[in-house]
């Protein structure tokens, strides 16, 4: 019975995975970070791993799954337990492949940070977030 | 028991208190994984500096042996009194000992050690510059230090002829042939070539960091057992490492930790919101006319992108702790005499004097008398011999 039961949970685990899994393989370097959101689904790379204390860097955003029109119109990052974000202002611009780039991103303290990302269309809008842990 | 026997049981004895002891030294390196990755950031030492493409001096060795004499040179002042070393003193660590540093005037601000400098991100306390050279500058200008003028120093490279010379060998040009203020920016990068080479020597920390991370229990165990105990507060409830990180125990960055904000009863200290504001209106910096580098790559600078924000406000960049015993008095005011002083100021820390959108990590800490002292002990371990110019005499 509580066997049973196991295989089913894992059947509808895994039908769940499976039917996401189709949209998101189109993003591309899957060691990157996925930033997911009602209205849309984001891939960010480099991947939190490659990110270094104090070492500037440039996120590349990539949008996987979006409502219609959706636009990547911010993004920065911050340290919810310490109350403050990045002491610098990056930059956000689309490339001519439908990417964003963010330059100017420096991480400047270890720890818990999120990558904050607004997105927009005509008539929605959705602030996205992905935590972060910038190791030592 | 023969007297042989006696000897072997002795024998026994000495070594197993011996291995004992060391056993027990050892069990003090009991720090966490996220504590021994903090200390395993604090090196390797030394750092190999890189040059500065905004200065093209940079690594010279003729502009770093003339930018050495010309730091302790006088005729850099307007009253040919004071130099350099007037306020960075060699054997103080390259400070002055003083509260607030003394030229022509008394200013603000405490003098920072200057060494390790190739590595920075930003100069001064306000973090006013990003170009050594650009900071090496503002104190010639300055009316409360040096207080010459662009003119003055032009008549003095073109007028003294040893200066003329040697200007001339490191910069191939004649200073009778350029402008003031091109011959003001070539002794600011000359200067600058000359502190790069500034650097701290290896400290006992940096022999116990790499024996634990490479696990060498000899050198783990000649690290004082009141400097463990004090590491491993500062990288565990201390939290110090999160923003002293790094090989040069510091970020780099800026922030407000409640020391008091006016200068004078009249007068406000704004730290790095003025420091911001002037690296914006300056011509000395690494987007500037006078910058050396590829203006390209100099626009992808983290300085391009510095942002004002609230938090800017009565913030300071986080010092190096490296030779940190040998540069009191502390805090860019100076207001703190000792070591005991600094650690006494977070332990008791006066929350009402933190800045309301800064860091809020910081927390009185609560010390004990022990674990203050601990402390300290460890700040020691990040001192040894004095500063040195690593390009020699």
């Amino acid at each position: 019975m509580t066997a049973n039961i196991a295989r089913a949970i894992c059947f509808v685990a895994m039908a769940a995975l499976l039917s996401v899994a189709p949209a998101l393989a189109d993003c591309g370097d899957e060691t990157g970070l996925l930033i997911k959101g009602d209205t849309a689904v984001l891939h960010a790379t480099p991947p939190p791993s490659a990110l270094e204390v104090g070492e500037p860097f440039a996120l590349t955003l990539e949008i996987c799954e979006a409502a219609a029109g959706m636009e990547v119109i911010r993004l920065n990052a911050r340290m919810p337990a310490h109350g403050h974000g990045m002491n610098y202002e990056p930059e956000l611009s689309r490339l001519d492949d439908g990417r964003y780039l963010a330059e100017g991103m420096l991480l400047h303290m270890p720890g818990e940070w999120e990558f904050v990302v607004d997105v927009r269309s005509s008539d929605q809008s959705e602030r996205l977030t992905a935590a972060v842990d910038l190791k030592p | 028991m023969t007297g042989r026997a006696a000897s072997i049981a002795l024998l026994i004895c000495v070594a197993s208190s011996s291995f004992f002891a060391r056993t027990a030294a050892h069990a003090n390196d009991r720090f966490t994984s996220d504590e021994r990755a903090m200390i395993s950031a604090n090196g390797p030492w030394p750092l190999n500096p890189t040059p500065d493409p905004s200065n093209r001096f940079s690594g010279d060795q003729t502009a770093i042996a003339f930018g050495k004499d010309l730091f302790s040179d006088p005729r850099l002042s307007r009253d040919e009194n004071l130099s350099c070393t007037s306020c960075h003193v060699p054997e103080l660590g390259f400070t002055d000992g003083l509260e607030r540093s003394t030229g022509i005037g008394e200013v603000d601000r405490n003098a920072p050690a200057i060494a390790n400098l190739a590595n920075f991100r930003w100069f001064g306390w306000d973090g006013r510059s990003d170009t050594l050279w650009g900071q090496s500058i503002h104190p010639i200008l300055n009316d409360l230090e040096m207080a010459a003028t662009a003119a003055d120093i032009a008549a003095q490279m073109a007028g003294q002829e040893d200066l003329a010379a040697r200007y001339e060998q490191a910069t191939q040009t004649n200073p009778a042939d350029e402008t003031p203020e091109a011959i003001l920016v070539n002794t600011g990068k000359i200067l600058a070539a000359y502190q790069e080479t500034l650097r701290t020597p290896r400290t006992r920390f940096d022999d116990y960091r790499d024996a634990l991370v490479t696990g060498a229990t000899a050198g783990q165990v000649a690290y004082p057992d009141a400097a463990k105990r004090g590491l491993k507060i500062f990288t565990g409830k201390g939290k110090c490492s999160i923003c002293h990180f790094g090989p040069l125990f510091t970020n780099g960055e800026f922030h407000s930790i409640g020391i008091k904000h006016f200068a004078a009863a009249d007068r406000v200290d704004t730290g790095r919101y003025g420091g911001l504001k002037a690296f914006r209106e300056s011509k000395l910096n690494r987007l500037g006319p006078h910058s050396d580098e590829d203006q390209a790559l100099a626009a992808k600078a983290p300085s391009a992108y510095a942002a004002f924000l609230h938090s800017n406000w009565g913030a300071y960049r986080v010092p190096s702790l490296r030779n940190v015993g040998a540069t009191a008095p502390y805090m860019h005011d100076g207001s703190l005499a000792t070591l005991e002083d600094v650690v006494d100021h977070y332990s008791d820390m006066n929350m009402d004097r933190l800045h309301s959108d800064g860091e809020t990590l910081l927390r009185p800490l609560d010390l004990s008398a022990q674990e203050r002292a601990d402390i300290v002990a460890f700040l020691h371990t990040l001192t040894a011999a004095p500063v040195a110019s690593a390009a020699g005499d």
